[in-house]
């Protein structure tokens, strides 16, 4: 019975869509393949997403990295320091402690990745909890979450960050939990909106006179629909991340030394920015890379999921 | 309007009761502000017991959160755990620093977004607009505090280096010279923070403008006011962009918070002694009184700008229902 009802909303589900003339919304691998197809015309989204692959796989590779540079991450020459790039086998230089740039780039970005996808996926994960009981249930029950978004909003959140960090000094996944604890809002509001609209239409009626219950109607029915905003916003938020982790790491609150990341290690090089500019510009040059390529392939998805969202 | 405006202030209450709370929970669920002194042998346990006397301490966290509220409710925020000068007074002496820096930033990110976003909308996928767009991905993906760094590199030691006419490196004014302190020497020091403050909101803004212009551009009265035969200029200017800079007002109250963040972080780099230098020198010394001070105020001023944006917003556009 629940097969058959299952298969029968999925036909009422579609027939409903496409009354409305909005093929696109419902998420399926017909759906995706087109997509993919849309995404794969976009030249520089693929140029970027390239580049974005590499250096994951840089960052993945850091033991052979490290075997190849011939130096460990944490290896420290007092009589190299800050050799300049290209020096003997410093292929990027040595910092203000004489060790390899390229292999602490290596595991640095292990780290400072590994940060914001935890970071983006915590997130994304209260915000659509939240938002789909805050816009399915409504009621007391949305007016309470509303509020606590209220208020979570009106955080420093930068200031909070530090707080917490100065005060517990979690750990690095730890601490990208709670970047998700402080910054669920956004995705909340947007989930709530989404479900509200789409707890209105008629493939959800009819559903729910099939029987279905709210189960069901939440996880067969409602999520599925929310997904492509999901992605995009996903896409478009995992450079944020990036960009926290260097910031928090910079405020010195973020990873801490000896583990390197992009963050640190450009901390660290304040210290010697007058002696040496490269031990400054390659690690956030590395960050601007990486942002820059996310943000790029956030856009190209975001243009081949949704095209009512291309801003042009 | 003004009902609404009451209304909308009244919500702002149990915010701020929220925000206080929880900062206050999170600082006192991290354990005993005196654990510092447990292991200094010069401390004997019976000072640490006066010095929790003197600041109150021994009362459970609920009933020095009360006291604390009680006392921000009649002006006093409480003297600081580390300097022992009072928190409002401190906060106030910094304040204008970062207000000042802030809102020049929102300022010159307008000034120069605006015709940006315009032109960009304008000549849509135009070799400007192509720039501009690639210049905004870029200005998105920067980190703030590393680009403060390249231009302290770049304008102040290397140009010193190359004998250039170069900018100050940091702090507000020079200590000597024969116009330390002068206006004009302020503003060079202002130079640099404005620009990696305002980068990233001239990236933002100017894509967001683009595409708010672009919209209105594709409506029905700008159609009508074509046919109706009006000049290009006024079809653009009178028209489209003043529907277009509605959404915007809303936007940038959403964006203060970003920018303080922002501020917080240059002042760091550029030790410019604003609120953000007296909120991180707190955290960093645990000083909670004054923690719970500038996280208010933070609270405060970001509570404030949104509030002043939906009040613009509903006088701007008189379709937004009051209720």
């Amino acid at each position: 019975m629940a097969q058959r009802s299952d298969t029968l909303d999925k036909g009422l589900a579609s027939a409903g869509q496409k009354a409305m003339g909005d093929r696109r919304t419902r998420s399926s691998a017909g759906f995706w393949l087109s997509s993919w197809r849309t995404f794969r015309r976009d030249k520089l989204a693929m140029a970027a997403l390239v580049v974005a692959l590499l250096i994951i796989l840089f960052t993945l590779a850091a033991p052979l990295v490290s075997m190849v540079t011939g130096f460990t991450y944490r290896e420290n020459d007092l009589a190299n320091r800050l050799a300049p790039v290209g020096t003997g086998d410093f292929i990027l230089g040595a910092d203000g402690n004489g060790r390899d740039i390229l292999t602490r780039l290596a595991y640095g970005g292990r780290i400072s990745l590994l940060f914001a996808a935890t970071g983006a996926l915590s997130t994304l994960v209260l915000g659509i909890l939240f938002g789909a009981i805050s816009g399915y249930f409504g009621g007391w029950v949305d007016t309470l979450i509303m509020r606590v978004v209220d208020i979570i909003l009106s955080l420093p959140t930068l200031v909070v960050l530090i707080l917490i960090s100065s005060f517990y000094q979690p750990s690095v996944i730890v601490l990208a939990l709670v970047i998700g604890v402080v910054s669920w809002p956004g995705v909340a509001r947007l989930v709530r909106a989404q479900v509200l609209s789409l707890r209105g239409r008629d493939f959800v009626e009819a559903a729910r006179v099939i029987g279905a219950n709210d189960r069901i109607v939440i996880l067969r029915h409602i999520l599925p629909n929310i997904v492509p905003i999901v992605v995009v916003w996903l896409s478009l938020a995992v450079p944020g991340y990036i960009l926290t982790e260097t910031t928090l790491s910079y405020l010195g609150v973020g990873v801490r030394t000896p583990t390197p990341s992009w963050g640190n290690m450009l901390q660290e090089s304040q210290a010697v920015f007058r002696q040496s500019w490269t031990v400054v510009f390659i690690p956030g040059f590395m960050v601007f890379l990486t942002a820059l390529c996310m943000s790029l392939v956030g856009n190209g998805i975001r243009d081949a999921v949704d095209p009512r969202l291309k801003n042009n | 309007m003004g009902q609404y405006i009451i209304r909308r202030f009244l919500i702002t209450i149990p915010i701020l009761f929220g925000v206080t709370l929880l900062t206050y929970l999170i600082i006192n669920a991290s354990g005993d502000p005196l654990q510092q002194f447990a292991f200094n042998p010069r401390t004997s346990p019976e000072t640490i017991e006066r010095i929790r006397e003197n600041l109150g301490l021994n009362e459970p966290w609920y009933v020095r959160y009360f006291v604390w509220l009680g006392n921000v409710l009649t002006g006093d925020l409480g003297d600081s755990m580390i300097t022992f000068r009072p928190v409002l007074g401190t906060i106030l002496d910094a304040m204008p620093y970062t207000i000042l820096l802030s809102f020049l930033g929102i300022a010159v990110s307008l000034l120069i977004a605006l015709p940006m976003g315009i032109y960009s909308a304008l000549h849509r996928n135009g070799i400007v607009d192509r720039i501009f767009s690639v210049f905004s991905t870029a200005g998105y993906a920067v980190p703030i505090f590393w680009l403060s760094l390249l231009l302290i590199i770049v304008f102040s030691t290397k140009f010193r280096e190359w004998g250039l006419p170069n900018l100050p490196s940091g702090g507000m004014m020079s200590n000597r010279g024969a116009d330390a302190g002068s206006l004009s020497d302020r503003i060079q020091h202002l130079i640099l923070p404005l620009v990696a403050l305002t980068l990233p909101s001239i990236a933002a803004w100017s894509r967001y403008i683009r595409s708010s212009m672009l919209e209105e551009m594709g409506q029905d009265f700008v159609r009508t006011a074509r046919a109706k035969g009006l000049r290009n200029r006024i079809v653009i200017y009178r028209h489209a962009l003043r529907n277009a800079l509605l959404p915007l007002i809303t936007l940038v109250g959403l964006t203060i918070p970003d920018i303080f963040a922002g501020a917080l972080i240059i002042e760091t780099v550029f030790a410019y002694q604003g609120m953000g230098r007296v909120a991180t020198d707190a955290l960093f010394d645990k000083d909670y009184t004054m923690i719970m001070g500038t996280t208010l105020m933070y609270a405060v001023l970001i509570i404030l700008g949104n509030l002043i944006a939906d009040v613009l917003q509903a006088i701007a556009d008189p379709r937004i229902r009051y209720d």
